[in-house]
């Protein structure tokens, strides 16, 4: 697809979101759009690592998560101010997603899933025996909210939030898209696609991968922390399968390598998901939804929806 | 069956039923919390071992085994309760459930042959993905199974807790079933089905050209491993006594991990090694966690420490030994080098390859493949007949490789018939070409380097149809090795061998497919001109002695000129010439494609 037109899709799209507030004024509505634009983050930014750099991550969510806990324990336990704390969790993320990326770096296929899972695991299971710092299984909850002198920013039904996460949405949508074109994507790319002809024009491969890990990293931390601070709470729930695969399914479903896909699967599927959870007996049921439709595009659609699209409209070289 | 010696074999898994009798006698008679935790190690070695058996032989990591282990644990777990309890704890539960209740080895059987009839389903679905997608799909079976039996209140109760399940796992029973997991898993994989599916784990695309057609064998080691998988699952049910669907969902899974990335998941071996060091390492930080005292000294409460220790484990492992602290061998295998005698083949004489009889001709009419903007080959026919040698060259980017690869079924071709007698190759995918009697090598050699020489080019003798039995492959792949000169390399890796020996192999692998053409894609590039001599000298005999049609594409002339019956020269994807060596060599036309126009020689 040309660049022009992603960047009007680009503009048509967050154009729209800017105006929902206009006509949407039930809070509960706004807050799943919040939701939405978390996931939105959270699954684009996977698809950096994911769709661009064929890195098969699958501890994603941690980064999330320890932006999650960074801005809880900032500001429970150190009184850190909460505006702060979330530019904060996105430099941990970043610090933990170079741990991550040493060996991961080195490994291939199978052994870059055990990695990156094993991470997430670890990290879980720090959470919950460090109950005195982060609160063990019960999480952390009661954290503070933001606010602009005496503004906060829940009151007219959280219109401060909404545009918090919309800009937070843009802004880390830009840096994708930003850089997904710059040479340093496009040798992500290179690296994805043939990493022997890649390392042959002189591509380090090792540290193309650690670089598209932490850069995927650092908008999924500050997000998490953003999450922990317009939630307030903070719950070991955030590295669970569910969410997981949740946020999984948003890459696939929306299409691998392609940034905006994730972000309107996102948006999608939060509030099909969410719609789902207010019949009765479907509460555990649309995750399986979630899960089988993943299968589904595994199986018939590899491209996901925005695959499917791009088909539609014919490819100009 | 496998294909180890009857002595080999039974050192194999005489070893691991030894080890685990010893240890429970031991864990038995020191009793208490050694005791229990000996069960507890003995369930995760067969999650591992089960778990090893699916994703260390095809190299796919699966998140969904966990859910065969709930699914084993409520079904036995619903057979055995008494009915009286039954009808106070699940009262909704359909008659011929509630009116039953078995004994623990008759529901411990059901119970298996129930998951596993659930997983030759989920089999049959996700055996078409590969890789990274197939990972993804047991992830998203994880949380299908997880959902459903949080939904099916009226067998489960839900996200309650399931309890009063009998408590009948005691040591002897649980390191009964790991043994029989250990066992089942060193069998298998040195089993024909074992051994394809490591071959297709090392190089997908070569075990496709040599005949290895995966989804089978893939489908039979998932459901195998679903089966151990959901052993462990119901005597871990029957140890506990109760247990909720958290139990299998994601806090216990970091253990079961670390067991498997640190033993290395290919091997049994590794199982093992895996289970033990984690478990000594949980058990040792566990103590120093609670602050104790050693020589005098107290040691503070530090919390988390067995989490830390065990990531450090897992990150030194991963830095030093990616394949895990086993490696990719089992003991006996790394023994067998130094200890047992290699076993030589019984007579070079009773191992002969067939002398060919077909006499159908491979056709290829006018074939095209397109990428994208490019007609990497456009419209190009060639034929070979058996017993000759037909040459294939052209300058780099001419299309030789492409060619070879539509010929032998690897990349379909844009258009364009190719076929062999009343087959139609273009139509079939590579293994079943390969059965038909098409074999090649590739220009950047495709061994599966891992697997020792012998085993390279067993899994070719047992691809080829019409199938031959294990002894019978065993001396055809030893007939074959001997053709190339390589028998007294069988046993060795043949990832380490030289540049010129690995060739060798790939040529011996394709000869043990039994096949009627053979295509070669730069079969002389690296070597010196004594290899050179010899590789030609052995392609001559082939061709005469076994007549095989031989298809050669090499950049090295002389070698193409001696060998070769006829020639086909490409250039940019169009056959520019072709006939005899001493015709080519003149043609004015094959001299510009090589050389560029004469003006611009100036000399």
């Amino acid at each position: 697809m040309t660049v022009q037109f992603l960047w009007i899709k680009l503009i048509l799209l967050f154009t729209l979101l800017a105006l929902v507030p206009l006509w949407v004024e039930s809070s509960y509505i706004r807050h799943l759009f919040i939701i939405a634009f978390i996931y939105a983050v959270i699954a684009s930014n996977w698809d950096l690592s994911l769709g661009y750099a064929g890195v098969f991550n699958f501890g994603h969510l941690t980064f999330f998560g320890i932006g999650v806990y960074t801005a809880a324990i900032a500001t429970k336990a150190l009184g850190v101010s909460p505006w702060l704390t979330i530019p904060l969790s996105g430099v941990t993320a970043a610090c933990a997603a170079l741990l991550m990326a040493a060996p991961v770096a080195r490994l291939k296929g199978i052994y870059v899933v055990l990695v990156t899972f094993a991470v997430s695991q670890l990290v879980l299971q720090l959470v919950l025996s460090q109950s005195q710092i982060t609160g063990g299984a019960e999480g952390m909850v009661r954290l503070p909210y933001l606010q602009i002198g005496d503004y906060k920013f829940i009151r007219d039904y959280k219109l401060g939030y909404y545009y918090m996460a919309l800009s937070l949405l843009m802004s880390s949508t830009l840096f994708l898209v930003w850089l997904t074109k710059s040479p340093f994507g496009k040798s992500l790319r290179a690296v994805r696609d043939n990493e022997d002809y890649a390392q042959a024009r002189g591509i380090s491969i090792s540290r193309q991968r650690v670089l598209a890990l932490v850069m995927s990293a650092i908008f999924t931390g500050i997000i998490g922390g953003f999450y922990a601070i317009y939630l307030r709470v903070a719950s070991p729930e955030v590295f669970s399968f569910g969410t997981m695969s949740l946020a999984l399914s948003m890459v696939l479903i929306g299409g691998v390598g392609t940034i905006w896909g994730p972000v309107i699967a996102a948006i999608a599927l939060t509030f099909a998901t969410e719609a789902m959870a207010g019949i009765r007996g479907m509460e555990e049921a649309r995750f399986i939804l979630v899960a089988i439709a993943m299968i589904a595009v595994l199986r018939l659609a590899p491209g996901g929806v925005a695959g499917l699209l791009s088909r539609l409209v014919p490819e100009k070289n | 069956m496998t294909v180890l010696s009857w002595r080999h074999f039974f050192i194999s898994i005489a070893m691991p039923v030894l080890l685990i009798l010893c240890f429970a006698i031991v864990a038995h008679f020191i009793g208490g919390s050694i005791e229990r935790s000996s069960i507890v190690f003995f369930i995760s070695l067969t999650v591992v071992a089960g778990i090893g058996v699916y994703s260390g032989n095809s190299g796919i990591l699966s998140f969904g085994h966990l859910s065969f282990m709930a699914l084993g644990a409520y079904a036995s777990a619903i057979l055995t309760l008494p009915v009286q309890m039954k009808k106070l704890m699940l009262p909704n539960l359909p008659d011929f459930l509630g009116s039953t209740q078995l004994d623990f080895f008759p529901a411990m059987i059901v119970s298996t042959l129930f998951v596993m009839l659930v997983a030759v389903f989920i089999g049959l679905l996700i055996s078409r993905l590969d890789g990274s997608a197939a990972t993804i799909a047991t992830l998203a079976l994880l949380v299908i199974v997880h959902g459903i039996i949080i939904g099916a209140r009226d067998y489960t109760r839900g996200s309650q807790t399931f309890f009063g399940v009998p408590r009948e796992t005691d040591i002897w029973i649980a390191g009964a079933v790991c043994a029989f997991a250990l066992v089942a898993s060193r069998i298998f994989r040195d089993s024909v089905p074992g051994l394809k599916l490591r071959s297709s784990r090392e190089d997908a695309i070569s075990a496709r050209s040599n005949g290895v057609g995966i989804r089978n064998e893939r489908l039979l080691a998932w459901v195998l491993s679903a089966g151990l998988v959901a052993l462990a699952g119901i005597i871990l049910g029957h140890y506990l006594g109760a247990f909720s669907p958290k139990k299998f969902y994601f806090v216990d899974t970091f253990a079961l991990l670390a067991m498997l990335i640190v033993g290395g998941m290919s091997t049994m071996t590794g199982a093992v090694v895996g289970a033990i060091v984690i478990t000594l390492v949980t058990e040792v930080l566990r103590r120093l966690e609670g602050g104790i005292e050693v020589f005098g000294i107290q040691f503070p409460e530090v919390f988390g420490m067995t989490q830390i220790g065990i990531g450090l484990v897992i990150l030194f492992v991963m830095f030093k030994r990616p394949d895990g602290l086993a490696g990719l061998r089992e003991f006996d295998e790394k023994l067998s080098l130094r200890f047992l005698k290699p076993e030589r083949p019984a007579k070079s004489s009773a191992a002969q390859l067939p002398v060919l009889k077909d006499k159908a001709a491979l056709v290829a009419d006018s074939i095209s493949k397109y990428f994208v903007g490019v007609k990497a080959v456009d419209g190009v026919s060639i034929d070979i007949n058996p017993g000759e040698i037909v040459g294939l060259i052209g300058p780099n980017g001419s299309g030789k490789t492409t060619l070879l690869n539509m010929l032998s079924a690897v990349t379909p071709a844009t258009s364009g018939l190719i076929q062999m007698g009343s087959h139609t190759i273009s139509s079939l995918t590579s293994d079943r070409a390969a059965k038909l009697g098409i074999a090649r090598t590739y220009q950047n050699i495709r061994l599966f380097s891992t697997l020792s020489v012998k085993q390279n080019v067993l899994v070719a003798a047992l691809s080829k149809w019409p199938r031959i039995n294990i002894r019978e492959a065993m001396a055809r792949s030893d007939a074959a090795m001997e053709w190339m000169g390589i028998e007294n390399k069988a046993l060795l890796v043949a990832g380490n061998l030289s540049y010129g020996d690995q060739r060798r192999v790939e040529i011996a692998r394709a000869l043990a497919l039994e096949p009627k053409y053979l295509f070669l894609d730069e079969p002389a590039a690296g070597m010196n001109r004594v290899e050179t001599d010899s590789l030609m000298d052995a392609l001559n005999e082939i061709r005469s002695q076994l007549n095989i049609g031989l298809l050669i594409v090499d950049h090295d002339l002389p070698l193409i000129m001696r060998l070769c019956d006829r020639v086909v020269v490409l250039n940019e994807g169009q056959c520019i010439a072709r006939g005899k060596p001493e015709a080519i060599q003149k043609d004015p036309i094959v001299v510009e494609a090589y050389l560029g126009r004469n003006k611009q020689t100036g000399d």
